[in-house]
């Protein structure tokens, strides 16, 4: 397990691609260990991928891409504009109800924040917001996308942990509607203080809110009708997610006659090469999985743990504080595909609840992705918005702060969290 | 030739990403009408498997596999490079032993049946070496494209130094 660590930190660092510094840490287990054939490596790796939940991963990145390309998007902008856009820091403001709208078609932060990036933050920088503010608006405000079902880190924890992803789904509702809130109130302070001021100063008539609904319904009745369809048992997450990509279609072919065979092929092809590029890390962390389970690391670090304490709410908040720090500096789809295995048997038999450690873990996981020194999210909206990163560094504080709170409320609450999927499933 | 098979290649990924679809589509509905597709589910996971390695092969070719280069950004293009080659060396050792032991375990399990199906297991996992055999043809492409063009242009193997490696991400 040492040597295994050890190529996996260093390689990493060199800066090979995280999919083959984890591939070649799992081989060397195999190599190492005289007991186990190599051949089980192989096998880890196929069987790693032999899941039916894990379809909905490439089918909830196809139905995003074609969202792109079938007018679903553009309808949500000029929703949210709509909306929001008369509060004070009125584009921030779109910008944040944006990340809610598209959370609901949407299950990566990434692709969110990429989209806003390209599509809003110029329009913000022209207008005199900050680029430090603009850059920490959307790079965070996308972790709202990530936790609003259909959401990718939720299927993962799933798929690792065997947690019902139906009730992960409901889970995220009110966390991501708290979320949404709570920067919402961030960015109306820091904007009343900077004098950010709204581009209307008129609030919207009651019409215009209409328009700009009817315009997006077939959007926004799309989180609803997977909600329900999940909620019943009727169909798993892989078929709603299946049902996503025909229903992405059938919207951008007839409803608003905008994708076109060429647009579905260009989305076919970028789902690909980003289902390829999440599973090559998936697959190849199959032998570490082995690994870890072969070694008894859960049992070994609880023993660890609980000499510090046996008070589930500590324990918990000790985990958190470690994924924390580890999601500062890795990537998060390998954090919950290496950790989960690893902590979810230990909070299990202290009561904690499997479903409310999932969005806590997931909440902190996809924030490791915002901030510095590696994230993802950030580097991806800094250098589309050309912001030095410095100046994200310091604008991005009460941002992440404001999740930080966020996130210990929901530790200390767990009924927020259950409370949908306690009452509807 | 080559540009005809990477053209090749991206069609047999986007056409079974279709088939993965309707294959979970149709076994939705049609378990709704009480007609259960069994086979459906299986076949799909099996194809899921081998669209996952296409892709993975283009995201390589592409350079968009992610990492984390904040240790070696900083670092001289000269000494950086040596470090990606000695890098992409090994990783390419990793993958043909992948291949050559895929290979053998592929053998092992062609008599093995996958699920409900009747398919045999070899399909599934035959995935894996011929899956790890692309990308170590396209590394092996990578490397001895940055030795050839050692002077005139800033390559790298896995990461893209003119673009930004962000950008490579989407």
């Amino acid at each position: 397990m040492t040597l295994l660590s050890l190529t996996f930190l260093v390689l990493m660092l060199l800066g090979l691609p995280i999919a083959f510094a984890i591939g070649i840490a799992g081989f060397t287990f195999f190599l190492t260990n005289g007991s186990i054939p190599v051949s089980i490596g192989v096998q880890q790796v196929a069987t790693a991928s032999q899941s039916f939940p894990l379809l909905a991963v490439p089918f909830f990145i196809l139905a995003g891409h074609m969202m792109n390309h079938s007018g679903i998007t553009t309808r949500l902008v000029k929703c949210s504009n709509t909306l929001v856009s008369w509060m004070a820091g009125g584009l921030a403001q779109v910008c944040i109800v944006l990340s809610t709208l598209m959370g609901g078609v949407s299950g990566a932060a990434v692709a969110d924040a990429a989209m806003e990036a390209r599509i809003l933050g110029p329009d913000l920088i022209a207008r005199g917001y900050s680029r430090g503010f603009t850059s920490s608006v959307i790079a965070v405000g996308s972790l709202i996308t990530a936790t609003i079902p259909p959401s990718l880190g939720l299927i993962l924890y799933g798929f690792v942990g065997g947690v019902s992803i139906g009730r992960l789904f409901l889970a995220g509702v009110i966390p991501g509607l708290l979320m949404m809130a709570l920067l919402m109130t961030t960015v109306w302070i820091i904007s009343r203080r900077r004098n950010y001021r709204s581009e209307t100063a008129e609030r919207p008539t009651a019409r215009a809110v209409f328009r700009a609904v009817a315009e997006a319904k077939w959007a926004l009745v799309f989180p609803l009708a997977l909600l329900i369809a999940i909620r019943g048992g009727l169909f798993t997450p892989s078929e709603v997610g299946a049902f996503a990509v025909v229903y992405a279609a059938l919207v951008g072919f007839f409803a608003h006659r905008e994708l076109t065979w060429q647009g579905l092929s260009q989305a076919l092809g970028e789902a690909v090469a980003d289902t390829g590029m999440i599973m090559l890390i998936i697959l190849f962390s199959g032998m570490v999985g082995y690994a870890i389970i072969f070694e008894q690391a859960p049992q070994t670090i609880a023993a660890a743990l609980t000499t510090l304490t046996s008070q589930p709410l500590a324990v918990v908040g000790l985990i958190l504080l470690f994924i924390f720090i580890a999601g500062l500096f890795v990537e998060s789809t390998v954090l919950v595909l290496l950790l989960t295995p690893i902590f979810l048997p230990i909070v299990r038999p202290l009561g904690v609840n499997d479903v409310h450690f999932g969005i806590l873990m997931m909440t902190i996981v996809t924030l490791g992705s915002m901030t510095p020194p590696v994230g993802v999210c950030m580097y991806t909206v800094c250098s589309l918005l050309k912001c030095p990163v410095e100046e994200y560094i310091v604008e991005s504080i009460p941002f992440v702060a404001a999740v930080l709170v966020l996130v210990a409320v929901l530790a200390l609450w767990p009924g927020l969290v259950l409370f949908l999927p306690d009452l509807l499933m | 030739m080559l540009n005809t098979l990477v053209r090749l290649e991206a069609a047999v990924g986007k056409v079974l990403l279709v088939i993965i679809v309707i294959l979970v589509f149709a076994a939705g509905l049609l378990r709704w009408f009480d007609h259960p597709l069994i086979w459906s589910v299986d076949l799909a996971q099996l194809l899921f498997l081998w669209v996952s390695f296409i892709g993975a092969n283009q995201a390589l070719r592409s350079r968009a596999h992610i990492g984390m280069d904040l240790l070696v950004r900083p670092l001289p293009l000269g000494l950086r490079r040596s470090i990606e080659i000695v890098l992409a060396l090994l990783t390419l050792a990793f993958l043909l032993t992948m291949a050559f032991e895929g290979y053998k375990l592929t053998m092992l399990n062609l008599a093995r049946v996958y699920g409900d199906s009747g398919i045999s297991y070899a399909y599934v996992t035959g995935a894996v070496p011929i899956g790890c055999l692309l990308l170590a043809i396209t590394l092996c492409g990578h490397i001895v494209n940055l030795i050839r063009h050692w002077r005139e242009e800033r390559r790298l193997v896995f990461s893209d130094p003119i673009r930004g490696e962000v950008e490579d991400v989407l």
